[in-house]
């Protein structure tokens, strides 16, 4: 496989997270990088809602009232995405991610926007396995709050700390141009509120967020050595759910979805690449309905010695 | 392959400065609210087409969907004594009893969302204003033995679930308060669906989800136990509207020009009517907002609801009662608290000690002057 295409598309998507939904986790493949590449990318976020699903997967407007207009795309999230990768050893990959934001709600009579800085993604991956075509990974992710309010309408993530581990298996098919991956991880979200804060310091604000299991996989195919097809599956469901309605002020304690989708990617000049993904929502519980578009440019290859540059 | 100490130094120092930065970060946070209307003071009846619409049953019962009945004649409503069918009122037999003299009530109510919601769905966030026209429950409920009746069961069409103490409609006049209604108009015109088309049930002093639409089934029970859907959500089971206050001429992080200015707000209690309210500005002296007297409202009101006839003084229990404070809104950013008493010596509360009940603590917004 091209290593120009070997980072998994759907793990940008995931990274840019709905406000109003759990932030998801950073999953997939099980590749590491090689000693001393680097992989980034910067990939531009926007998910749209007009619905939401309710606790028991109806859909509704989530600000509709009555008689009043319900605006399209009433809850909204742009993002710029920056992604990287460092191979630190032949199995060790560190990895880290930062997201610019504006997540928007908009009611029959107001629009609320808020922008900053989201929470920041540290992790390592390290191969446990390889043999052949297969490739089996553990990874650890900490998602840290950059000190923004997390009592605010919309806020910019959850902001307690959250702490991943996944296993992620992957296989080529070579020869033909293809390959697949499968990541099954569990993500704890403890009530540490340390690195955020508070909008109104009288009121105590620390949700009780349920920890997430998700399952994810993914395959790729590539066609005349520069463009790579994919298609993704993503599941996420919190350990445990209650039939509160979802409420739009704050991200939901419980949660689950089904989001599908698809992108391309494309080889365009020496290590650099650009990628459009599409996903939709189908189902899901106490979360956003929405559909999500990202569109990114990635380079690949070594930092601080340009003579491996060449690829 | 191992990582050299170099590598590995270079790598921690990165993630260790990466950590302290981060709080850094927070400086970068901007929240702006754009309101699409400017706020403004409400009129006293909401119009019905403006009025807010909540559905317990949608939060909290699978499958919920709202119950349509293409007729007023495909409604009845079944009373049961324990689990014996004791009567079921038809519209046509709750018309009759309208047509008797004396016993049709028309009254005004504010129906309160005991959950409101920080973004703003309606003016007036999820409270409306209204003059209800039914005929009282208890005209019905001849058959139910009340000697060994703990609770009434109230179940709306949607499977939404309440209940009632047998007192709140038996001695509802030793309480001081209006009999429990069997509603089917509002503001003198047939309810809509979304409220409940073609009957519900308006309690004088409660919390919306007390007044359950689609009213389809009323069952004595001998249990003495809180109980209902929203109950089992955790909210307050008595249901009765907490003393509480709001601008509607303002919202939290609103920028209003410098030079004089009118706040407009209500405040509402279901225990007693509304005293008064105090406003202060940025922790300073305490003011009196003025209590816009009731004759501002009359002319649009018709003259048979319950409480003019009754010349009960005003404000009204259970009715919203407008409020206006003059304020020479000087630059900078100020916060105003609102605090709404009510003649039973209720009031809001420096904090909120209980998140279910649906009070607010002193009512606060933050205002930017320029």
């Amino acid at each position: 496989m091209h290593q120009l295409f070997r980072f998994p598309l759907a793990l940008i998507g995931s990274s840019l997270c709905l406000a109003l939904v759990t932030p998801q986790s950073l999953l997939a493949g099980g590749w590491p990088q090689e000693v001393g590449r680097t992989f980034i990318k910067i990939t531009f976020g926007s998910s749209s809602s007009n619905t939401v699903y309710r606790f028991d997967g109806k859909t509704k407007y989530p600000t509709d009232n009555g008689g009043a207009t319900v605006r399209d795309y009433p809850l909204a999230d742009r993002g710029l995405v920056l992604y990287l990768e460092h191979g630190v050893t032949g199995d060790l990959t560190l990895i880290a991610d930062v997201a610019l934001k504006r997540s928007i709600i908009t009611s029959p009579l107001e629009q609320r926007t808020t922008e900053g800085v989201g929470d920041v993604g540290l992790s390592a991956r390290y191969r446990f396995f390889s043999s052949g075509p297969h490739v089996l990974s553990g990874r650890a992710d900490f998602s840290l709050p950059t000190g923004y309010r997390r009592d605010i309408t919309p806020p910019l993530g959850n902001g307690n700390l959250n702490l991943s581990l996944s296993a992620e298996y992957g296989v080529s098919f070579y020869r033909a141009p293809a390959y697949a991956t499968a990541t099954l991880g569990y993500r704890m979200r403890p009530s540490i509120y340390a690195f955020s804060s508070l909008d109104d310091e009288s009121e105590e604000f620390e949700p009780d967020y349920a920890d997430v299991v998700t399952a994810e996989a993914e395959v790729g195919y590539r066609l005349f050595n520069r463009f790579l097809v994919t298609g993704s599956i993503r599941y996420l469901r919190t350990t445990r759910s209650d039939d509160n309605d979802f409420d739009v002020v704050h991200p939901p304690e419980t949660e689950q979805y089904l989001k599908v989708g698809g992108g391309i990617a494309v080889s365009v000049w020496k290590n650099f690449a650009i990628s459009a993904d599409l996903s939709a929502t189908p189902s899901g519980k106490k979360t956003a309905n929405s559909r999500d578009l990202f569109i990114g440019i990635s380079w690949q290859g070594r930092l601080f010695d340009s003579q491996s540059n060449q690829n | 392959m191992g990582i050299d100490r170099r590598e590995f130094l270079r790598l921690s120092g990165v993630g260790v400065a990466g950590v302290f930065i981060l709080p850094l970060m927070e400086g970068c946070e901007s929240h702006t609210i754009t309101p699409f209307v400017e706020p403004k003071p409400e009129p006293f009846l909401t119009p019905v087409s403006q009025f807010f619409e909540q559905n317990g049953g949608e939060g909290a019962i699978t499958g919920w969907t709202r119950p349509v009945f293409a007729s007023p004649n495909d409604w009845s409503l079944v009373i049961k004594n324990r689990n014996t069918t004791i009567a079921t009122v038809t519209y046509d037999e709750l018309m009759t009893a309208a047509d008797e003299p004396g016993v049709e009530v028309t009254l005004l109510k504010t129906i309160e969302c005991v959950l409101q919601s920080e973004v703003r769905v309606s003016p007036t966030g999820f409270s409306g204003n209204a003059y209800w026209t039914g005929v009282p429950l208890q005209r019905f409920l001849g058959g139910i033995d009340l000697s060994a009746t703990k609770r009434l069961v109230l179940t709306g069409a949607d499977r939404f679930v309440n209940n009632i103490k047998p007192e709140r409609i038996f001695d509802a006049e030793s309480m001081g308060l209006v009999q429990p209604l069997l509603v089917y108009k509002i503001n003198g015109e047939e309810l809509p669906p979304e409220h409940g088309f073609p009957v519900r049930l308006i309690i004088q002093e409660a919390y919306g989800y007390k007044n359950v639409k689609w009213l389809t089934e009323v069952q004595a029970v001998n249990v003495d136990i809180n109980f209902g859907t929203y109950q089992g959500q955790g909210f307050i089971d008595d249901g009765v509207m907490r003393v509480n206050s709001r601008a509607t001429s303002l919202f939290d992080k609103i920028r209003v020009s410098a030079g004089p200015s009118m706040i407009f707000g209500f405040a509402l209690s279901g225990f007693a009517p509304i005293e008064k309210v105090e406003i202060s500005i940025d922790g300073g002296p305490v003011g009196l907002a003025e209590i816009v007297p009731f004759d501002e409202f009359t002319a649009n009101l018709p003259p048979n609801i319950k409480q003019i006839v009754d010349s009960e003084a005003y404000p009204f229990l259970g009715v919203w009662t407008p409020w206006r404070f003059a304020w020479d809104a000087v630059r900078g950013d100020h916060t105003i608290a609102i605090r709404a008493f009510d003649t039973a010596g209720n009031m809001q509360p420096d904090s909120d000690d209980n998140i279910n009940d649906g009070q607010n603590r002193v009512t606060t917004y933050r205002v930017s002057v320029t």
